[in-house]
């Protein structure tokens, strides 16, 4: 079914179609889940007064129900939206009236979402960014798939005429968030690689986001289960009466048993986010589309590609993946924002495959086959003096005089040491730097490595920093800062500091080239 | 974009060789006094903090005279801090950059091409207002926690540098 633009842009305030108070409903109950922490002393504090009236507990129950209910349906009926032909009007809120204006030309991000309660009659959720600030943002919360499609469209090709390009020819549509025909596919993963993904990355915050609805549950039925399998944890840790031995294989076992429950609820996690991975690409735009219960569909301009990473944790070295991180420029960097709607991971990919991709973005960037050049020794030395031993002098004097034996104090005192200038080592052995004509690149990490690229005109500002310590030495560190955020690079010397920083500082000011 | 370009570049305009301008002395002295004017100010409070509970709360008057010394002594190292670190404030504006040193332990030297300045604000407090002295803000897409920052500079050079980063960023528009 085609939609034209005239059938939707008839300039007059329209409303949403009324799944929107499914949607609604849906937010504010996620809004008091996520509040439930502050509620818990609450119920408990009435708990006794809900076992004594039950009739009263239902009605109040049900009568907060309506309240929610009735809240969803008054904001889906104060919420209207306005199309012409160049701008978008929405009109939202009960309370707190807003009105946000939308030309088509300052849109700079298209967002679809399809919560699974859409899926069925085909509607999605409409999310666009402009580069101005978080309240920019608009939100159309119900439009047919068609619409939505057809007016990303009519949004892509005033940006396209109004900046010179050439238009855009006539495109065939899917009833789904699936690929146009001009776009093809880059990447792809299956459930087998998400597993790996899952068991290599720690992915429980996702699965915590998406599972917070259902913690309740969760945890009663995780009690219960442990006392079905009859573990008693009070019993099991009473030294007294098991020794230390046990006690000691208790905890390990235990300390496994909670490891391999985080690294099932990982791999759920990196399951439920990535579901169905697909990356494609469309003319100069990278699409990125997945997820299990929400389907998610994220867009990444090329000309907003700040940086991409090339990021091995320990476990990804050993098996031989590789998470690329595509960053892109962001209006909200410096403030937490739980999406993380700047970054685009490819997950648990193999390192040929990531070459290639990080190469289709960037071209001719050798991000892993760069030759680095470390950085100084003086890295080690300085923190040593300002950190290890500082650490270490402060634990083992509280250690020492704890049991008041200066013999542990001292075997504290360089077992710490050792260990911290180990890795202080192995992170000044991480740390390397190389350049070309184009791209800045940067590795570092400790276990894991991380590797990073970045174009040198795309640079907003860099500073460097000495130490009174490093003055003297000439050396300096480096913080390069891109429109997607800072990164740093320690203990350069003066030589080198010319090469990249304030050659990239050249680039950046005379080439003439936008960052965006 | 020449190999000898860079070097010619690279020799005479590196951020090292550049000359930086002092903060204003006014800025420094204004400083000094709101330093004195803390120390004055928890001082006071915190005698009388102590005094007070003296009299009504005695069991507590440990406490509030550790807390009150606590927020005294602060104010004094903030203040021995401020009166070697302010002078080393300095900045300096060449054709298509601003930078900005700072720091009497970790010296920093922020550099912000020209090019980049999404906008500029010119602020003033009240006391600043009074010295005709002004801070001089830019905004870039690094975000807010790299917005580019000096202060105590003459509030007639804090518009002239406006005007030149503005006038500046038409230039480049013009010639792409």
């Amino acid at each position: 079914m085609q939609v034209s633009s005239g059938s939707f842009a008839s300039g007059d305030w329209q409303r949403i179609s009324a799944i929107a108070v499914i949607y609604f409903l849906a937010k504010t109950l996620r809004h008091l889940f996520g509040q439930i922490v502050f509620l818990i002393p609450v119920f408990i504090f009435i708990n006794k007064n809900i076992k004594e009236n039950p009739v009263l507990t239902v009605a109040i129950i049900v009568s907060i129900g309506l309240l929610l209910g009735l809240y969803a349906v008054a904001s889906f009926l104060v919420y209207r939206y306005r199309l012409s032909s160049d701008t978008l009007e929405i009109r939202s809120g009960i309370f707190k009236k807003t009105q946000t204006h939308l030309p088509f030309s300052r849109i700079q991000n298209i967002r679809l979402e399809q919560p699974i309660y859409y899926r069925l009659f085909n509607f999605c959720c409409m999310e666009l960014d402009t580069a101005g600030s978080i309240q920019n943002e608009a939100k159309l919360i119900a439009i047919h798939m068609n619409q939505a499609v057809a007016l990303k469209d009519i949004i892509l090709s005033t940006r396209k005429s109004s900046s010179g390009g050439e238009s855009n020819g006539e495109r065939q549509k899917n009833e789904s968030l699936d690929e146009t025909i001009d776009e093809h596919i880059l990447c792809t993963r299956s459930v087998s690689d998400l597993i790996i993904h899952g068991v290599t990355n720690n992915r429980v915050w996702l699965f915590l986001g998406a599972a917070a609805p259902f913690f309740d549950t969760i945890i009663q039925y995780l009690g219960i289960s442990l006392s079905y399998i009859g573990l008693d944890l009070q019993k099991l840790f009473d030294v007294d009466s098991q020794g230390y031995a046990v006690v000691v294989i208790a905890a390990l076992s235990l300390t496994m048993f909670i490891m391999m429950i985080l690294a099932v609820f990982s791999i759920a996690g990196s399951i439920l986010t990535y579901y169905d991975y697909r990356l494609s690409r469309n003319e100069d735009r990278y699409i990125r589309r997945s997820g299990l219960l929400t389907k998610h569909e994220v867009a990444l301009p090329l000309r907003r590609l700040q940086m991409i990473t090339y990021k091995q944790d320990w476990l990804d070295v050993v098996l031989g993946r590789v998470n690329l991180i595509y960053l892109q420029a962001d209006a909200s960097v410096g403030q937490a924002t739980a999406a993380n709607t700047n970054k685009l991971v490819v997950p648990s990919v193999f390192p040929e495959q990531a070459q290639s991709l990080a190469e289709d973005a960037m071209k001719a960037a050798q991000l892993s086959q760069a030759l680095y050049s470390p950085i100084h020794k003086r890295y080690i030395l300085n923190k040593f003096l300002v950190f290890v031993i500082p650490t270490a002098v402060l634990a083992a004097l509280i250690i020492g005089l704890n049991n008041d034996s200066w013999l542990i104090g001292t075997a504290a005192l360089i077992a710490i040491s050792l260990l911290g200038s180990a890795i202080a080592y192995l992170r000044w052995r991480r740390w390397g730097y190389s350049m070309d004509d184009r791209y800045v690149y940067i590795r570092r990490g400790l276990f894991g490595i991380q590797h990073s690229c970045f174009e040198r005109h795309k640079l907003q500002q860099i500073s460097r920093k000495q130490s009174w310590f490093m003055r003297r030495y000439h050396l300096y560190s480096v913080k390069f800062v891109l429109a997607s955020g800072g990164i740093k690079l320690p203990f350069i010397n003066r030589e080198e500091i010319k090469l990249i920083a304030d050659q990239s500082l050249y680039i950046a000011e005379s080439s003439g080239k936008s960052w965006m | 974009m020449t190999f000898s370009n860079q070097l010619l570049y690279l020799n005479d305009l590196g951020v090292d060789n550049v000359e930086f301008t002092q903060v204003e002395l006014r800025y420094i002295r204004m400083r000094r006094l709101l330093s004195v004017i803390y120390i004055i100010v928890f001082a006071v409070f915190g005698a009388i903090a102590a005094w007070l509970s003296s009299v009504w709360f005695e069991p507590m008057q440990g406490e509030v005279t550790f807390i009150s010394a606590c927020l005294v002594s602060l104010s004094l190292l903030l203040a021995i801090y401020r009166f070697f670190a302010d002078p080393k404030k300095q900045y300096a504006l060449r054709e298509h950059d601003l930078s900005y040193q700072y720091g009497l332990f970790y010296r920093t030297t922020i550099t912000q091409p020209i090019v980049r300045i999404q906008h500029v604000e010119v602020k003033q407090g009240p006391i600043e207002r009074r010295l005709a002295l002004a801070s001089i803000l830019a905004f870039s897409a690094g975000g807010q926690m790299h917005t580019f920052y000096i202060p105590g500079i003459n509030v007639d050079d804090a518009h002239r540098m406006r005007s030149y980063i503005l006038n500046h960023e038409v230039d480049v528009k013009d010639a792409s």
